[in-house]
């Protein structure tokens, strides 16, 4: 439909250098400063856009790159915390779904094709939370992932 | 006497860019990324919006160190930098108030790098288009104070390199071994820098990035060279004579950088 291309069209583009600054590069990368914990979920993200198409065998699309792109933002911002690794799984329809299953927490990350995040918080003796936003916002994934570290620490 | 400049049969160039920074143009507006859009749409039928390029001038001296200043601008249009992909998706023009910018790049599996003499006058002709559109449009001409010319090289891990403690025998800065009875071979590895041009006609910078490529997730390192400097005007002569200059420090760089060893995994011939 034109009006879910125009809008995929004005995702915000993937990291392209050391920092965040713009640069003239065209070509994507997504730059490893950071921890053999982020090569490692980068490079089960990067799996996913091999998928062929009905690769749920109900014949979802492949893997948008638009979401992994913005599954990778999200991973690299919270890199240097350095969380439990996540489940990194393909959502039929194109999406990527982190998830933590973490002492009694559950934390869901879903990035749909069209780049708008979705999650679910399961905190014991609290109703599971939801919430979704169309804009990156590194800062709501580092404080959901922070949540998840009340339950790892000492 | 010159040494010969260097040519390589495979060079590991996945992208280029060849550009220009103007003066931000009195009169632009939003509307005329789309105008302009129609007049190569035909070639160029996809565009993104993408976060503006900064504006940064090399400077030299005092100008490099100086005391940091504030500037108070009057902004009337939100700032926005346009892609325009063409139909091969090898090539893009990136346009914003001050800046237009020609890149090629390799798609996987097809094609090999097209070599300068072909991105030259694929520039040109752009620039040339871009100018006239101006003009039909009313619109001064650029007053350019700035030339880029950059060049991204990926060297897969598995090839020339396996393991960080290899650099040496990529590149020749490294060509010392490290000490590993004391230190493990680096984790990763990012290297800046910078090489300033005859007469402070322009900065040479090199970076060296360890890195995932998007397209297939290969580990790889980026070396990226980027020459920047003022042309002597505003002409189209002024800036190809300027980027002929920056592409000659680009490649040379590259091979200053690099050691004789990758040389002859990229097939070097000059």
């Amino acid at each position: 439909m034109t009006t879910a291309m125009f809008q995929s069209e004005w995702v915000t583009p993937p990291v392209r250098g050391s920092s965040r600054r713009a640069s003239s590069q065209w070509s994507e990368v997504i730059p490893i400063e950071r921890s053999g914990w982020f090569v490692e979920m980068a490079t089960a993200v990067l799996r996913l856009g091999k998928l062929e198409p009905n690769w749920d065998g109900s014949g979802s699309p492949p893997v948008s790159r638009v979401a992994i792109h913005q599954a990778l933002r999200m991973l690299q911002a919270v890199a240097l915390q350095e969380p439990p690794l996540p489940q990194v799984l393909p959502v039929p329809g194109g999406g990527v779904q982190l998830e933590w299953h973490v002492g009694g927490r559950e934390l869901e990350l879903e990035f749909l094709p069209d780049g708008l995040l979705v999650y679910l918080v399961v905190e014991p003796g609290t109703s599971p939370e939801e919430g979704q936003s169309q804009l990156p916002r590194e800062d709501l994934v580092r404080n959901l992932v922070q949540r998840l570290a009340r339950s790892t620490g000492p | 006497m010159t040494k010969p400049f260097p040519s390589f049969e495979n060079p590991p160039v996945i992208e280029t860019a060849l550009g220009v920074q103007f003066s931000p143009l009195v009169g632009w507006g939003v509307p005329h990324f789309g105008l302009f859009w129609s007049t190569i749409r035909d070639e160029y039928p996809r565009f993104q919006v993408v976060s503006p390029l900064a504006t940064e001038i090399e400077g030299f001296g005092e100008e490099t160190f100086g005391k940091p200043s504030a500037k108070l601008e009057l902004v009337t249009e939100p700032d926005v930098r346009c892609w325009f992909v063409h139909a091969s998706d090898e090539r893009l023009l990136q346009l914003q108030r001050d800046r237009f910018i020609h890149n090629w790049r390799r798609c996987s599996g097809t094609g090999a790098y097209p070599r300068y003499g072909s991105l030259r006058p694929r520039f040109e002709t752009e620039w040339r288009r871009f100018l006239a559109f101006l003009s039909a449009e009313g619109l001064q001409e650029p007053q350019v104070v700035q030339c880029e010319v950059t060049y991204i090289n990926h060297i897969d891990r598995g090839g020339i390199w396996d393991s960080f403690a290899d650099l040496g025998k990529l590149l020749s800065a490294f060509s010392q071994d490290l000490d590993v009875d004391f230190l493990p071979p680096p984790e990763t590895a990012l290297l800046n820098l910078h090489f300033i041009m005859p007469n402070q006609t322009g900065r040479l910078r090199a970076l060296l990035q360890h890195a995932l490529r998007g397209t297939d997730g290969a580990e790889t390192l980026q070396l990226t060279l980027s020459a920047k400097g003022r042309p002597t005007g505003s002409s189209v002569e002024d800036i190809l004579a300027w980027l002929d200059r920056g592409r000659e420090w680009v490649v040379r760089g590259f091979a200053a950088l690099t050691t004789e060893a990758a040389h002859d995994h990229w097939g070097r011939t000059e």
